[in-house]
């Protein structure tokens, strides 16, 4: 029912296949986002917060950082349209768009973009959360597509290495042998300096055989079966009993099913049934 | 309630009653309405307030909803303990299935629906024939759930007002035209409606391929729908429907339009995405091809909750493929240095379920797996023993040298299961380690003290080691003990967390609901009640009911040995003992709908208000604990969780406890299924259960129930005669136990064996001796253990002797109670 993709080797190497359009993943959303419109950078200094007026946005709505294949974008969105009012792109080996400023953890400086009549143009806003947490996570966000982009490069080089590699040998060559040492917390130091000393005396000799033999292994015989050992089998008593209600401690031997077999020849049987007891922790209720 | 409200579950003064009793009196709205609130909130939090019962509902006439829903709410909370002032709630109940608001008409049946009280119901049809008709759809929906519930109350009623309806046909029968109609139908309602049209939608049959395009054509929109529940419920439908569409081409377009939204769901909260994975779990397991380009939305991020990790480890395990390996293992060497340990441990299985299932990977996994061994955290290093350890299993003679980097790299070996592995480990390979039998020797310092999983993997290596360095023995016995051990093994695969395909089609079905994201069938969680006949057979029957006996026939073989004086003799002896003639009743009674009554063992007083009646019963050769749980307190009950301490016979419970959550007058019944052999106490036998019974509310409740032998006799308990007789001999007389019955009396011979019979205990033979009737039996207590019994009287009189013989004479005396008991009854 499933077929599997026989995607041609050429494709492969050159990345994202054509016929599957690459996924968008929101990677960070926040609800409430503020633009200022920011004085221009008039020295190399970095930017600060407390230039602007920070009670006094020129938009409001959603941020939303995307990622779609290796590309990462950050829109800003209507909150009731959707409607997109600036993005930037997060492309590698470009500007960062994103500057933090040096005096808050919930303002940065975001470089958007803008294809007008064919040329792009580029410009410097403001951008502001409410929260610390929400600015930490947007940080946290694109580092994570960076991360995803490294990851992605290095997960190909490994490939491209395991292909022309020559697989490594971990198996044990023909007659080769190992001697381990294991600790664990109940084995005293004695046991330890035991296994040292016999490791280092038996690795050297070839022989195995002959003088030296290999210790038995210590184990303790199972424990008895707990069934009781059946008893010889008895001639059944032929003799009916007396029994009357008044006597009520006989102990009853057992009695012939008389009625059942009228030729009451008794039965050899040539082996005993052992009968599995597993109930030996039981004792006599009496 | 919103944040603003917290305030009245802060109020600690005493004399509170009175004073909410004065404000449920006031004549202001206002004042009335946070009167209300605060009596839900005592409620809530478990004070009594059932004394303002009147007050309370007094507020009821008032056109504020919020104000009627807490009234309503306080209603179905003490309805149960106060059944006569409720029925001064049901006129107000009736007026409002009345009234011009919908939302308010819907929500006074919903409640009359939810108080239990028998007047209740009675006064609950009339309105709920009105609403069944009644215009708006919303209030038509609550009526029939409510028919439902009013089924479940009173059977006869909902009956009677089945016939009432007088309709034969199916309500709801799904066909094309229906079918149709509903599709359009969905562009048209809103988002909950759409909902349900596909869930109901979701089982219906497609004739050909042709229709199931089709219909998959009109539901597809609906996967771009804001709302989650939307989204999947479409997803599930057309998961059913791609079963019958053959065209390949079509099923990938298909699998390409599902990857997104299911994506989408992915960037919610937590809670969602945690649903969302879930369901896409089973989704994968079935076509994973709709996800299996899309691995980096299952990549975890740092703030992830570590149940949406762990959710997203699995389904990236199920992702992996020799595409997407290389990224896969990136992940998850970083997944395995983070701080939470479980975290960690399962990311280093992921590595090695991964090996097993991509061979070609397997080599890459392992080269993650030793860097992650060299940077000597233990338990890393211990998880990789097992997960290698499974490894060696997959691809033999492998790759079997890291086996010295995994030793050098072990700080401690302390976790049983990584212990055990490496056990297996060093049996496996003992002809190629050289100091296998010194490792073994350590590790058997400890025996006594380890885990069984790891005291079974010592035994099993140390016989292995024996096998494959034998020193000395007979060569024969060496033979045939390697054929066995050192038999060539099954390859395994990693299966571990698969599903089995007819549970995972159950599960599909299932989609976007609890069931989904449990991982299991619906009748797994949710309690369903089966009306079923259940013979009464364990009933105590009257005792001292007379009925004519014919005298037995004179024995007139036996004539010169036994004169004429002796026959009175033993009348004389029933006159002694003080008993009557009585006979025994009809074993057959007539079947109830609610099965045999279960003797109290844990009574109101003693739980606060929980009870539990209980008895161990016998159903299709299968040992149940049959319950029945009482909630009389004033708050729901729920998380029922039951234990049995150690026993004679190892009874415990098969599975968990299937008891749904209790509210306050309530009741359930439920069947635990028992295994046995699995506590064994070491004492003297007992027939003792010891049970402790917990919920989420109270403490736990420990209770002690008595159980009877003969719930424990197999179906196959019955002997051939020649079978018989063998065993009676070849057991010694030392096990033969005998006892006497003076007060059982035996009138109707054929009504006896089958009473015996139903309870397994089989009939075999019978003989005269004397003037005394001898019966022979035979049953068989599990693990084969048979029981030879022998039951001499005479029929008609008192007084019986019963003798048994069975390997296990320390079994006589529940034997004795359980044979007592069935004579008995």
């Amino acid at each position: 029912m499933e077929n599997e993709e026989n995607e041609p080797h050429i494709q492969k190497s050159g990345g994202e296949s054509e016929d599957a359009e690459p996924i968008e993943l929101v990677l960070f959303q926040v609800p409430e986002c503020y633009v200022y419109i920011i004085p221009p950078r008039m020295t190399a200094a970095s930017y600060r917060a407390d230039e602007w007026d920070v009670n006094k946005w020129a938009w409001e709505g959603i941020l939303k950082v995307t990622s779609k294949g290796e590309e990462c974008i950050i829109k800003l969105e209507d909150k009731s349209t959707g409607e997109l009012y600036a993005r930037a792109f997060l492309r590698n080996g470009e500007p960062h768009p994103v500057e933090p400023v040096i005096d808050s953890s919930r303002y940065f400086v975001l470089r958007i973009e803008e294809n007008i009549g064919g040329r792009l143009r580029h410009a410097f806003i403001g951008i502001g959360f409410r929260e610390r947490t929400e600015a930490y996570d947007f940080q946290a966000a694109l580092h994570d597509h960076m991360k995803y982009l490294n990851k992605k490069k290095t997960a190909e080089e490994m490939e491209q290495h395991y292909q022309q590699t020559s697989s490594v040998d971990y198996s044990l060559k023909e007659g080769e042998t190992l001697v381990l040492q294991i600790k664990t917390n109940k084995s005293g130091s004695s046991v330890k300096s035991k296994f040292f000393e016999l490791g280092l005396n038996k690795s050297p000799e070839e022989k195995n055989g002959g003088k030296e033999s290999i210790p038995s292994i210590k184990l303790s015989p199972p424990p008895a079966p707990l069934s009781p050992v059946f008893g010889t089998q008895k001639s059944p008593t032929n003799s009916p009993t007396n029994l009357s209600l008044e006597k009520t401690n006989i102990v009853e031997t057992p009695k012939t099913v008389k009625d059942t077999e009228p030729e009451d020849s008794p039965e050899k049987q040539s082996t005993e049934d052992v009968l599995d007891d597993d109930f030996g922790d039981f004792q006599a209720a009496g | 309630m919103s944040r603003n409200d917290s305030k009245y579950f802060s109020t600690t003064k005493k004399g509170e009653i009175p004073e909410l009793k004065e404000e449920l009196n006031s004549q202001y709205k206002d004042k009335r309405k946070d009167a209300v609130k605060k009596v839900i909130a005592a409620m809530t939090v478990g004070k009594d307030v059932s004394s303002l019962f009147t007050d309370v509902v007094n507020c009821m006439q008032t056109e504020n909803l919020e104000l009627k829903k807490l009234v309503y709410l306080y209603l179905i909370n003490y309805a149960k303990s106060q059944p006569d002032l409720a029925i001064l709630a049901v006129n107000t109940f009736v007026k409002d299935s009345q009234d011009p608001n919908p939302l308010i008409r819907a929500l006074a049946v919903r409640t009359m629906g939810c108080i239990r009280v028998d007047k209740i119901t009675e006064y609950l049809c009339d309105p709920l024939q009105r609403c069944l008709k009644d215009d708006d759809p919303y209030v038509r929906k609550t009526a029939a759930i409510c028919v439902a519930k009013l089924y479940d109350i009173n059977a006869e009623l909902a009956a009677l007002a089945e016939i009432q309806e007088n309709s034969s046909r199916p309500i709801f029968e799904l066909t094309s035209s229906t079918l149709s109609k509903l599709l359009t139908a969905l562009n048209e309602c809103t988002e909950w409606g759409q909902v349900f049209i596909l869930d109901a939608l979701s089982r219906y049959k497609a004739a050909d391929a042709r229709e199931a395009e089709n219909i998959v054509e009109r539901v597809t929109p609906r996967l771009q729908h804001a709302n989650c529940a939307v989204v999947l419920s479409a997803v599930k439908m057309i998961l059913q429907q791609m079963e019958l569409i053959t065209s390949t081409d079509v099923v990938r377009n298909l699998c390409k339009k599902m990857a997104p939204p299911l994506v989408t769901l992915l960037s919610a909260e937590p809670e969602i995405q945690y649903v969302a994975l879930r369901n896409i779990n089973l989704i994968v397991q079935r076509r994973p091809t709709i996800l299996a380009h899309e691995i980096k939305v299952f990549f975890c991020k740092y703030n992830d909750p570590i149940y949406v990790k762990m959710e997203k480890l699995e389904i990236m395990i199920k992702l992996a493929s020799d595409r997407n390996i290389d990224q896969v293992l990136l992940e998850f060497k970083e997944y395995a240095t983070e701080v939470d340990v479980d975290f960690v441990r399962k990311a280093v299985r992921a590595i090695g379920r991964c090996a097993i299932k991509l061979e070609r990977a397997a080599e890459r996994c392992i080269s993650v797996l030793l860097e992650l061994i060299k940077i000597k955290v233990n338990y890393v290093v211990q998880e990789a023993i097992i997960v290698i350890k499974d490894i060696f299993r997959r691809y033999p003679n492998t790759y079997e040298s890291i086996i010295a980097t995994l030793c050098e790299n072990l700080d401690t070996l302390d976790e049983p299961e990584a212990k055990a592995s490496m056990i297996w480990i060093i049996g496996e390979y003992a002809e190629r380690i050289d100091n296998a039998d010194e490792l073994l020797e350590s590790f058997l310092e400890s025996f006594p003290e380890e885990p069984a999983q790891v005291q079974l993997q010592l035994l099993t290596a140390t016989v292995k080691l024996f096998l494959k360095k034998p020193t000395e023995g007979p060569q024969q016995m060496i033979q045939a003990a390697k054929d066995v051990v050192l038999a060539e093994k099954p390859v395994i695969t990693d299966d571990s967390n698969q599903l089995d395909p007819s549970l995972l089609d159950e599960l599909l079905v299932n989609i976007a609901t609890l069931s989904s994201v449990y991982h299991k069938p619906p009748d797994a969680f949710v309690t369903r009640t089966y009306l079923s006949a259940q013979k009464t057979e364990d009933d105590d029957y009257p005792e001292g009911s007379e009925t004519g006996y014919s005298e037995s026939p004179g024995n007139h073989a036996n004539g010169p040995a036994s004169p004429p004086p002796t026959a009175p003799v033993p009348d004389l002896l029933g006159d002694l003992m003080g008993t009557d003639n009585s006979s025994i009743v009809p074993p057959d009674e007539p079947t109830t709908t609610t099965g045999p009554p279960l003797s109290i063992v844990l009574p109101t007083s003693v739980g606060h208000g929980f009870q539990v009646s209980a008895q161990l019963t016998r159903q299709d050769g299968q040992i149940f604990y049959s319950m029945l749980f009482e909630n009389n307190t004033h708050v729901p009950l729920d998380g029922f969780m039951i234990q049995f301490n150690k026993n004679t016979f190892g009874l415990a419970a098969a599975g968990p406890l299937q008891v749904p959550q209790l509210q306050p007058g309530t009741s359930a019944r439920t069947l635990l299924p028992m295994v046995m052999f699995q506590n064994m106490s070491q004492g003297p036998p007992s027939s003792l259960l010891q049970v402790a019974v917990k919920n989420n509310q109270q403490p736990v409740w420990y209770f002690n129930d008595k159980f009877s032998f003969h719930v424990l006799f197999t179906e196959d308990g019955i002997m051939e005669r020649s079978a018989f007789l063998e065993t009676w001999r070849s057991l010694p007389d030392s096990n033969e136990v005998s006892k006497d019955f003076p007060a059982i009396v035996i009138d109707s011979v054929e009504a006896t064996l089958d009473r015996l019979a139903a309870s397994n205990v089989f009939f075999i033979a019978k003989r005269k001796n004397a003037n005394q009737d001898v019966f022979y039996f035979s049953a068989k207590i599990p693990q084969g253990i048979p029981l030879l019994i022998e039951l001499t009287t005479v029929v008609g009189n008192p007084g019986a002797k019963c003798a048994i013989k069975t390997p296990s004479p320390e079994m006589s005396a529940f034997f004795f109670e359980a044979i007592e008991t069935l004579l008995r009854s």
